[in-house]
């Protein structure tokens, strides 16, 4: 049996792109998959293929596209495992919304930091139903029995806050580029 | 898009989100629109970026909310975000961007040994003292005598000891940043329902207690973080390919930048045995200070004693001691029980007349910071064979404390670090053997 030989670990710049990128590429990957906790599980698959992919990364290129490709690649072997094809997108319009997502990726940092502000924004009482509901394993249904009320009346004032939350960030950024 | 399918549209993906089991007429309808319409894809990959963005920062959602509901389990959206930062840490790059701000993040409690602490307000390292508030920046432990406690801005306690390296910061997106860069800590948390995690990173790892509090202690270096949960739970994720693992009371778990070893909890002995003995005739294990000599060399086996700083003098000098450490073979930080018997008796010589300066730190019962003791044993007391060699017993309770809080050694108290030194440069101490034994007091 032939020996194999033991792969060098990824440089330091490397790991330090990897660990920079992981909010980006969850929330990428959930816009594929919908779940969190699937979401955790792919972003975990992805990290490994990067981090078996390493040596062919290019310095010279932007990290973020090249790794969101593999977390696409990941997200789509994972639904067809998961046999919920069925329940997904196809394959052509999953596609569609990687390659636009990936195209916009130089915008994600200040999405987040208007976020950040948007939050601090919001009535104490809304902010602690996002708690709950975002509470990993969180859910509407035991969120709405918790708080005496209906899943649907809940989700629609989840509707309501997250609406609020895009108005505000779209108005954030539009401020911003005036200023 | 017209203003039906930005109402339809709406509707359908917060249903995709907030139901557990989505309709297939639902998805089938949202792929229709998603198809014909580039605005409709827009506002899709909006909506989800702020779905995922508020499910990966439920931690910086909830602390702003005081009675938020209580966490089922670690959200793993921070703790991925948090191997980030802990790798950037690692380079040092968070700490040279620290901001001044004025912002307490801890204050210190008990000070012993040369503790320094640095900003950027004030790069070079000064002496921090009793009822310092810290910000951002870094705080050093000099010395293996050295020990700080200090109280997190969450109500966390956190003993920095040995040749160790914190870095606080404010900086982030998810708030303040406790990282271990080097060294050893002790943390106890309380309980507090409804707050994120007390958490700390290292370079390798992310180690955070449940919100149900608990103790643990972390040893890091720059190829791999050892993690012992003494009480409560805590998680560990590694930084590399964010494998996580849950830790019980009375495990413990070591990771490392290769992904190949296996991130796996190992249970700690529950009572450490009262003795413990560790001779020099093989090498010391990873993290003891020490040169060691084996049979083929001259005048071994033995551990010979390497200078070390002891502490800093007003001008910020280093005072230099030389001497060795024993430290725990495994990753539960600990020696030994201590019992009120228990002696301490070490096999050493020196090259020139000299005092055996023994020191140790303590854990209390549950695994925090127990205080660092001290003891002079003089030479002349221990008469020396032909080969120079002198064992000199102890006992333990006869040791006098180097931490105010800690006036003796509490009940139960445990064994974390022997140190045995001199304070003569040229003395050339060799130690050959050390038990702590409780039999024979």
């Amino acid at each position: 049996m032939s020996e194999q030989a033991t792969p060098s670990p990824p440089s330091a710049d490397f790991i330090a792109h990897v660990t920079r990128s992981q909010r980006v590429l969850h929330s990428f990957i959930l816009s594929l998959v919908w779940s969190a906790s699937d979401a955790d599980d792919v972003l975990q698959e992805t990290n490994l293929v990067l981090w078996r992919k390493a040596a062919e990364f290019d310095p010279a290129r932007e990290f973020l596209p090249w790794a969101m490709r593999f977390a696409q690649f990941q997200a789509l072997a994972y639904l067809k495992r998961r046999q919920r094809s069925k329940l997904a997108f196809d394959d052509a319009l999953l596609d569609q919304l990687a390659t636009e997502a990936i195209a916009e990726t130089a915008e994600t940092d200040a999405r987040r930091a208007a976020l950040s502000s948007c939050l601090e924004k919001l009535p104490a009482d809304h902010r602690r139903l996002l708690a709950g509901r975002y509470e990993p394993a969180g859910s509407v249904n035991a969120l709405a029995a918790a708080r005496g009320t209906t899943p649907k009346a809940l989700s629609e004032l989840l509707r309501r806050i997250r609406q609020a939350l895009l108005l505000c960030i779209e108005r954030t950024l539009a401020r911003d580029a005036r200023a | 898009m017209k203003p039906d399918d930005s109402a339809e549209l709406d509707a359908l993906l917060n249903r995709l989100v907030d139901t557990e089991a989505p309709a297939a007429v639902d998805i089938a309808r949202l792929a229709e629109l998603l198809r014909a319409d580039a605005a409709a894809r827009r506002r899709y990959r909006r909506f989800m970026a702020l779905h995922g963005a508020l499910a990966w920062d439920y931690a910086s959602v909830a602390r702003e909310v005081p009675d938020a509901p209580a966490r089922k389990r670690f959200s793993p959206g921070p703790w991925i975000a948090a191997a980030a930062i802990a790798a950037l840490l690692a380079t040092g790059w968070l700490v040279q961007r620290a901001s001044t701000s004025a912002a307490t993040l801890a204050v210190v409690e008990s000070v012993s040994g040369s503790i320094s602490w640095s900003d950027a307000a004030m790069p070079r390292p000064r002496a921090v003292a009793i009822g310092a508030a810290l910000g951002s920046g870094l705080l050093t432990a000099d010395g293996e005598n050295a020990a700080v406690q200090l109280r997190l801005a969450d109500g966390t306690r956190v003993w920095l000891s040995g040749e160790s390296e914190l870095a606080l910061s404010a900086e982030t997106a998810t708030g303040s940043v406790i990282a271990l860069r080097r060294g050893n800590l002790d943390a106890v948390a309380d309980s507090r329902p409804g707050s994120p995690p007390a958490s700390i990173r290292t370079g390798i790892a992310e180690v955070s207690l449940s919100a149900t509090g608990g103790t643990l202690n972390i040893t890091a270096d720059a190829a791999r973080t050892s993690v012992a949960v003494e009480s409560g739970h805590a998680r560990v994720r590694r930084l590399v390919d964010g494998a996580t693992l849950e830790l019980a009371h009375n495990q413990s778990a070591i990771a490392t930048l290769d992904i190949r070893d296996r991130l796996a909890a190992v249970p700690d002995n529950e009572h450490p045995p009262v003795i413990w003995r560790r001779a020099f005739d093989r090498p010391p294990p990873a993290g003891s200070k020490g040169e060691w000599r084996s049979h083929e060399e001259p005048g071994g086996p033995c551990l010979r004693a390497v200078p070390y700083v002891a502490g800093r003098r007003p001008d910020g000098s280093p005072v230099i001691h030389h001497g060795i450490t024993a430290r725990p073979a495994d990753g539960s930080g600990v020696l030994a029980s201590l019992t009120p018997t228990t002696v301490l008796r070490v096999r050493w010589r020196t090259a020139r007349p000299a005092s055996l300066q023994m020191f140790t730190s303590l854990k209390t019962a549950d695994g925090a910071f127990g205080g660092n003791f001290e003891l002079i044993a003089r030479a002349e007391r221990s008469p020396a064979d032909a080969a120079g060699w002198r064992t000199s017993t102890v006992r333990l309770a006869d040791f006098e404390p180097r931490t105010g809080k800690f006036a003796s050694p509490p009940p139960g108290a445990l064994v974390g670090l022997i140190l045995l030194s001199t304070r003569e440069t040229a003395a050339d101490l060799e130690i050959a053997e050390i038990t702590l034994d409780s039999t024979d007091a």
